[in-house]
């Protein structure tokens, strides 16, 4: 077990943040491209909308999870890119740990379907 | 602004933000909303189709905004419709009138020799002031480093914190030292006028240094508060450039 719990209360923000901060270990991102990257990853199951994203991606910022800096493509207006940081390297892996803290005691309870 | 103009400012205006903030957010969500537009114009729809899929997309709900706004939002909300308000032009004089003020009350305390009556809760008000220089230095170079627009409030409210913490101290001080007197003065009746004598002279002196101190990171706060401002405010002009 770990020590870190997953805030049972709010399941889909905790999803929300591993998602956005796993797609963020292989490198910078806009916010758009985190969204349909997420949406092309998962197959299709998650669908994030971007009304969705900002709060979060502000909310992993201002925890110093996430460094956000202005990117400016020639000819192109400028652009917000996110970038992880070493906390929330941190973070994720806390993350991942709750998790499987968390479906390991859900399995426990409701059983793992037959293959 | 483009195609998402009216977007945009319906946006903007359910956003309760200054003004710096709400723009550098309504910026980014123009960016993100020209990126998805592109997107869905190379998947074959319409420009129409694709600019109306694009603002679906970035919609945000009310409680998207509101959450927005709380992580936005804080103490400095009030401080900062007054540090925009009186700056620059007031913010000078107001400079000048409180410096003015300190330098005449540590004119005043030097030569009423005040200084030589001091309380020993004149050290931890002395450490709070070494901290908010050191803090106030640290915030000056950081600043001077053009930081990322969003970090640029952090540790602001450290000068209000030490400036607080100061004159917690000094009216503790003189409340316990009062007390302490007065237990003395009721165990010496005989020294009761000296006593007393003394400790309204230390008291009054270090309460003196306590003031000064928390006036001191009243300026510094008020310095920096400006100076993150104008930065912001620059910020958001350059970044709200149509390309």
């Amino acid at each position: 077990m770990t020590d870190f719990q997953l805030e049972t209360q709010n399941l889909a923000r905790s999803c929300h943040e591993s998602l956005i901060l796993a797609i963020l270990v292989d490198g910078p991102r806009h916010g758009y491209q985190l969204a349909l990257e997420i949406e092309d990853r998962s197959g299709g199951s998650f669908h994030f909308n971007h009304g969705t994203l900002y709060p979060i991606l502000h909310k992993l910022e201002s925890d110093g999870f996430i460094d956000g800096s202005w990117a400016e493509p020639a000819g192109k207006r400028k652009r917000r890119q996110y970038a992880l940081t070493a906390a929330g390297r941190k973070h994720l892996k806390r993350l991942r740990d709750g998790w499987n803290a968390y479906f390991e005691s859900l399995f426990n309870v409701i059983g793992r379907s037959e293959a | 602004m483009s195609r998402f103009n009216v977007f945009l400012h319906r946006t903007g205006e359910r956003l309760a933000l200054p003004k710096a903030t709400r723009s550098l957010i309504l910026v980014e969500i123009a960016s993100d909303l020209e990126e998805l537009f592109n997107h869905y114009v190379q998947q074959g729809l319409s420009e129409d189709e694709a600019a109306a899929r694009a603002e679906e997309k970035v919609d945000m709900s009310d409680e998207a905004l509101a959450e927005l706004v709380r992580i936005h939002s804080d103490a400095r909300g009030w401080t900062d419709r007054i540090v925009r308000r009186v700056q620059p032009f007031w913010e000078r004089i107001a400079m000048a009138l409180i410096v003015f003020f300190f330098i005449s009350a540590l004119a005043l305390g030097t030569d009423m020799k005040l200084l030589a009556h001091l309380t020993g809760f004149i050290w931890p008000i002395l450490g709070i002031l070494l901290a908010l220089v050191v803090s106030f230095i640290v915030q000056m170079t950081r600043l001077s480093d053009h930081p990322s627009p969003r970090r640029l409030r952090d540790n602001l409210a450290t000068p209000l914190f030490l400036g607080a913490a100061s004159l917690v101290v000094g009216f503790a001080g003189t409340g316990i030292e009062l007390y302490r007197t007065l237990m003395r003065m009721a165990a010496e009746p005989e020294h009761a006028a000296p006593l007393f004598a003394k400790v309204v002279l230390g008291n009054t002196a270090t309460l003196a240094i306590a003031l000064l101190v928390a006036l001191a990171a009243g300026v510094a706060w008020f310095v920096l508060a400006g100076r993150v401002a104008r930065f912001e405010d620059h910020a958001a002009s350059t970044f709200l450039e149509v390309k």
